[in-house]
């Protein structure tokens, strides 16, 4: 197990690094110079030179590199371009209000999913089965953007129910004020997981149904109620906590369309100015945290997924990992 | 003896896309408290089908019991079982041992918790009574440091172990009757005759019925107190392990007999095995369903099914061969001197 670990980590390590060597390297193939961003063509060449040395344009790609990577070492991700401010200090302002929407949205996939899944996967090819089916696969294919303008429309402009952006009413700081802000974004970013959750959850379900210690189980007398829920529903969320460290990555990335429709005041707005003023420095931190989340989602994934399955402990002792 | 199961008639099929399998075709036997009845027969033979219908495990759908099928547990028919009922029977009256321990325990549970489950489904006992009750009941099958033992999972064991945890949980409520099915048919030969001896010592220290299924005759010769033969859906032939061995009536049994593996004859010989292959049970014949594969078949086999014979202690087959007016020359056993059964 402490083998295990101590692989993944440095592996993990490895893959850091190269995220960010070529995201480094994307944004210097992006069409464009960064430095035009910050110049004006009212400027003299003189001033323009002196901008281009200012922001640390003069030096070529590897020399900035270096130098971000060796800031970056001491827990130091540089100054934003575009308002001079260090880049970890805004980073740590907006980071709160994304964790909160990515728990809730996570946390309300889950809850729904896993009901609808067992469900589905007990009442196989019934009508109820096709009605969350269809309810699934219309999850999957809408687009998150179209959803959100399509509630903003019905829930804010029509029914006027819930408010259409930001994270606080002005002048109102109450819990209850933050959850009506909370709804729409949230159940926005959970659909799509949502469905997937239920399709993997009802697939599974069918799948360990048909596994033969439900058969034992059902010889011991034991009730269709009991087998579902000590034998059937652990075996059956298991493969799901895999994949929720897969999400988590795509939950940050996927805040970025809605956080901006939303107006909630998280990282993906950040993101967004960040990548539309070529803000190197931001974009490198936000790349880089959205990896290290992929990577350490995985991680623990795995190591979750030891604790919860006795067979896997088993084989990381003697093994090493997979 | 007193009689503790009575299988009637049962009848199964399974609905599938080709057609209605008639897996199990009016199969009538009997098992006496304290007794061992093996059912042997190839697969597909519906042995296993009838284990399940015994302990009312056939999904319905696909499958369905027949009308007119009963199947009797100490006078109740258990056909006319609600789910509440079956839920008390199954685990406490009658358990069941399945092929492969592997597959038919749950990987992510320990094995104490396993057969305490089955414990606290039947007996109104504490947790930790039902802990110490799961230790004796691992110490009865054989397994060595059973304290130890009961937090380990199904994967962290061997074999023949798991396949004796499956027996701890089968007799955790001491139930009236036991069914293997196929116990030993996943494990290797040393580890099977350990299994079969310990099937063996238990049946007799607690008195439990068995019905073991299996394939293979000599897993069957030193355990079974009576045999019943199945092919094609249908008991052709059942009686005494004596009678059986040594007295067999039904060609398919005789077959059956040359194909055990013999270790008094010579090296060089080839197994003996049962030339073409069992009946589609979609469209089972109309006649005798071995006779397409029985060497001794007459023309009547092909269009009549033949009566049932009794011979003496309950011995009886379903074959032609036994019908006074058949001539029986070059038979390997004695055929005849049976009575047809007036049905």
């Amino acid at each position: 197990m402490k083998k295990f670990c101590l692989k993944r980590v440095v592996e993990s390590v490895i893959v850091l690094i190269l995220i960010s060597f070529f995201s480094f390297g994307v944004i210097e193939l992006a069409p464009g110079d960064i430095s035009s961003m910050y110049i004006s063509p009212t400027m003299t060449e003189e001033e323009k030179q002196a901008t281009i040395e200012k922001l640390g344009l003069d030096r070529s790609m590897g020399e900035r590199y270096v130098e971000w990577f060796k800031g970056v070492l001491q827990g130091d991700f540089g100054v934003s371009l575009s308002n001079k401010r260090p880049v970890a200090e805004q980073f740590a302002e907006k980071l709160p209000a994304t964790i909160l929407l990515m728990s809730v949205s996570l946390a309300l996939s889950l809850v729904i999913s896993i009901p609808l899944g067992l469900i589905a996967g007990l009442k196989k090819n019934t009508i109820i089965d096709r009605i969350i089916n269809l309810i699934a696969y219309i999850g999957v294919s809408i687009p998150s953007f179209w959803l959100a303008m399509v509630m903003i429309i019905v829930f804010s402009l029509k029914l006027r129910l819930l408010p259409s952006s930001g994270m606080h009413t002005i002048g109102v700081d109450s819990a209850w004020d933050t959850i009506k802000h909370l709804i729409m974004p949230a159940f926005t970013l959970c659909i799509g997981n949502l469905a997937t959750f239920t399709r993997y959850i009802r697939s599974n379900t069918i799948g360990q149904l048909e596994e033969e210690y439900v058969l034992t189980a059902k010889s011991k007398g034991t009730s269709k109620g009991k087998i579902l829920f000590r034998h059937v529903l652990k075996n059956c969320l298991l493969p799901i906590i895999t994949l929720i460290g897969m999400r988590l990555a795509s939950l940050v990335v996927g805040s970025f369309i809605i956080e901006s429709i939303f107006g909630w005041p998280g990282l993906g707005t950040l993101g967004m100015s960040a990548i539309q003023s070529r803000d190197y420095p931001m974009i490198m931190a936000y790349t880089m945290l959205s990896g290290t989340i992929l990577v350490l989602g995985n991680f623990l994934a795995d190591i979750l997924y030891a604790f919860a399955d006795p067979r896997i402990k088993q084989g990381m002792g003697e093994a090493h990992g997979r | 003896m007193e009689q503790l199961l009575k299988v009637e008639n049962l009848r199964v099929s399974y609905h599938s896309y080709a057609g209605e399998v008639q897996s199990v075709r009016g199969v009538s036997f009997e098992v006496n408290k304290g007794e061992t009845v093996a059912v042997v027969g190839e697969s597909g033979c519906g042995k296993s089908v009838t284990s399940k219908a015994i302990m009312g495990l056939i999904q319905c759908p696909p499958g369905e019991i027949k009308e007119g099928s009963h199947i009797y547990f100490e006078n109740q028919d258990l056909l006319s079982f609600q789910e509440k009922q079956w839920e008390k029977y199954r685990g406490a009256e009658c358990s069941m041992i399945f092929q492969d321990a592997l597959t038919s325990l749950n990987p992510t549970m320990n094995i104490g918790n396993q057969i305490i489950e089955n414990i606290t489904n039947h007996k109104n006992v504490t947790k930790l009574e039902a802990k110490k009750e799961a230790i004796r009941l691992l110490e009865l099958v054989g397994i060595p440091e059973p304290a130890a033992r009961i937090k380990q999972y199904p994967h962290e064991l061997s074999g023949g172990m798991r396949q004796r945890v499956m027996i701890a949980i089968a007799l955790a409520c001491n139930p009236k009757l036991l069914i293997a099915d196929e116990p030993t048919t996943a494990l290797d030969v040393t580890i099977q005759a350990q299994i079969i001896d310990l099937i063996k010592q238990l049946q007799q220290k607690l008195g439990t019925s068995v019905i073991l299924i299996t394939h293979d005759l000599g897993v069957v010769a030193d355990i079974a107190h009576r045999i019943v033969v199945m092919y094609s859906g249908k008991v052709v032939e059942q009686g005494s392990s004596e009678d059986i061995f040594y007295r067999p009536k039904h060609p398919y049994t005789w077959a059956l007999l040359k194909a055990v593996p013999r270790l008094d004859l010579q090296n060089k010989q080839q197994l003996v095995s049962i030339e073409g292959m069992p009946p589609d049970l979609i469209t089972p014949p109309v006649g005798c369903p071995f006779a397409e594969r029985c060497p001794h078949t007459m023309k009547i086999c092909q269009t009549t099914p033949p009566p049932t014979y009794h011979f003496e202690d309950g011995h009886e087959a379903s074959c032609w061969l036994h019908h006074p007016q058949c001539r029986k020359e070059n038979l390997p056993f004695v055929a005849g001197g049976g009575q047809e059964c007036q049905e």
